[in-house]
């Protein structure tokens, strides 16, 4: 503010007085105020005979005079009234002022473009994203079932806010282009939200979706459903108990407990008391106290569950997948 | 009886009478209001007046260059402030002559 740059030092402290006091007022009011007022302590500075302070009294009175003479309101007057109010104003100055946030605030007229483009954009990306909240990666615009529409829309309307926004600097559609940047920022929001994965999935380090509600750690199969049991049957369609389970490099194949949390999973011990953690079928069981009122603890094995029918035994031939190949199968030669 | 009270109530008037003999800037509107016998006029009371009378639209502005000093606001009344000074008057010459009598009437008593 220029106010107090030309006034004579014994005058500042009263303008300074009335600038606390009037912080509430609007910019151009408060400005009207102290040029004013600068000027007239100037003059008074330069023919008083006697020190300002003699003549003026406290700058506190003063301002206090000055202001109620001058019939401003006392609420925006006096800081003790008006004081949260003032308070935020002053602050509010403040940082705007600070060297800091004036340097970003001078890089911000040369970002508009950018806003006026994104604005245009941003309001037809909106629109997918409020109808199914489904994943979009900005600046990607899938209108439901037209993507190369919904983009060329997306440009259109980016087209039509930057023209808007030349006119706006025209002095004209002042009022279409303040909604329009609300709208803008509004549109944002909205596809800022929509933009995140949706929550019910996580990224699974190999490229697959899987349940969030698989813990880490579990076995999950290549279709990405969890695995928490394993059941063997021979080739007559026996189910097979006790089978132990090893993976390629000969580690036991364990497959964490059951993720029902009505069933519990039981894992027999070893000769040294260590787990056996590869038997399988595990024992899953239902624990629940009986419910004829009686406080003792039912267990129910879990149902086994239904499979496909197996292929016809015996098989005559075999199929090999090559290694490598990414699974292409061949047959196997026929011994006989 | 304190005059600063008393003059609060006239201070427009007074104001817009020195103003209306002759365009002054804030210093020298004061220092007449002084030489004419309001001596306990107030700087900030009188500045205050000028920007009240002058958001009324009773006052012109206008900037004199100095070569001495620093620039000078004067204050000229407009035709909005000479309807007000000329009703202000008649009201306060109304008022004056009440208490005239008033307080003539008691001195005849008294005497």
């Amino acid at each position: 503010m220029n106010t107090t740059r030309d006034v004579a030092d014994d005058a500042r402290p009263y303008v300074e007085a009335v600038t606390e006091r009037i912080a509430g007022l609007p910019d151009e009011r408060r400005t009207e105020l102290l040029d004013d007022l600068t000027q007239h302590l100037t003059e008074l500075a330069a023919e008083a005979e006697v020190p300002l302070a003699d003549r003026l009294g406290s700058p506190a009175v003063f301002a206090d005079e000055y202001l109620s003479s001058a019939g401003i309101e006392p609420i925006l007057a006096q800081p003790h009234r008006g004081g949260v109010r003032v308070a935020i104003a002053r602050g509010w100055r403040e940082l705007a002022d600070h060297p800091t946030v004036a340097a970003v605030r001078g890089f911000l007229p040369e970002l508009r473009p950018a806003w006026w483009v994104a604005r245009g954009y941003l309001l037809v990306a909106a629109w997918p994203a409020l109808s199914n909240r489904a994943a979009l990666p900005f600046p990607d615009v899938d209108l439901p079932g037209h993507k190369v529409t919904g983009t060329a829309l997306g440009l259109v309307a980016a087209a039509l806010s930057v023209r808007l926004a030349r006119r706006t600097a025209e002095g004209r559609f002042h009022r279409s282009a303040f909604v329009a940047n609300v709208l803008g920022v509004g549109a944002a929001l909205v596809v800022a939200a929509a933009d995140a994965p949706p929550d019910e999935y996580v990224t699974a380090a190999d490229g697959l979706y899987m349940d969030a509600s698989v813990p880490a750690g579990y076995v999950v199969s290549a279709e990405g459903n969890p695995i928490t049991n394993l059941f063997v049957y021979d080739a007559e369609g026996n189910l097979l108990e006790g089978v132990y389970v090893f993976d390629q490099d000969g580690r036991p194949v364990s497959t964490p407990a059951t993720i029902d949390p009505d069933l519990q999973t039981t894992v027999p011990l070893d000769a040294d008391g260590d787990l056996v953690v590869n038997r399988y079928p595990q024992r899953e069981e239902r624990v629940f106290f009986n419910a004829d009122g009686t406080t003792e603890l039912v267990r129910e094995p879990a149902p086994v569950p239904n499979i496909p029918a197996l292929p016809e035994p015996p098989a005559t031939t075999s199929t090999t997948i090559v290694p490598g190949s990414g699974g292409v199968v061949v047959p196997a030669e026929d011994g006989s | 009886m304190d005059t600063t009270q008393l003059l609060k109530g006239v201070l427009d008037l007074a104001v817009l009478a020195v103003v209306g003999e002759a365009d002054g800037y804030g210093y020298d509107i004061v220092r007449r209001l002084r030489e004419s016998g309001l001596e306990e006029v107030g700087d900030a009371s009188v500045y205050g007046t000028l920007r009240r009378l002058f958001d009324a639209g009773a006052l012109t502005s206008y900037v004199v260059p100095s070569e001495e000093g620093p620039h000078r606001k004067y204050y000229g009344l407009n035709e909005t402030g000479e309807e007000m000074l000329a009703t202000m008057t008649k009201r306060w010459q109304g008022f004056a002559d009440t208490l005239d009598r008033l307080v003539g009437g008691h001195r005849k008593e008294t005497a």
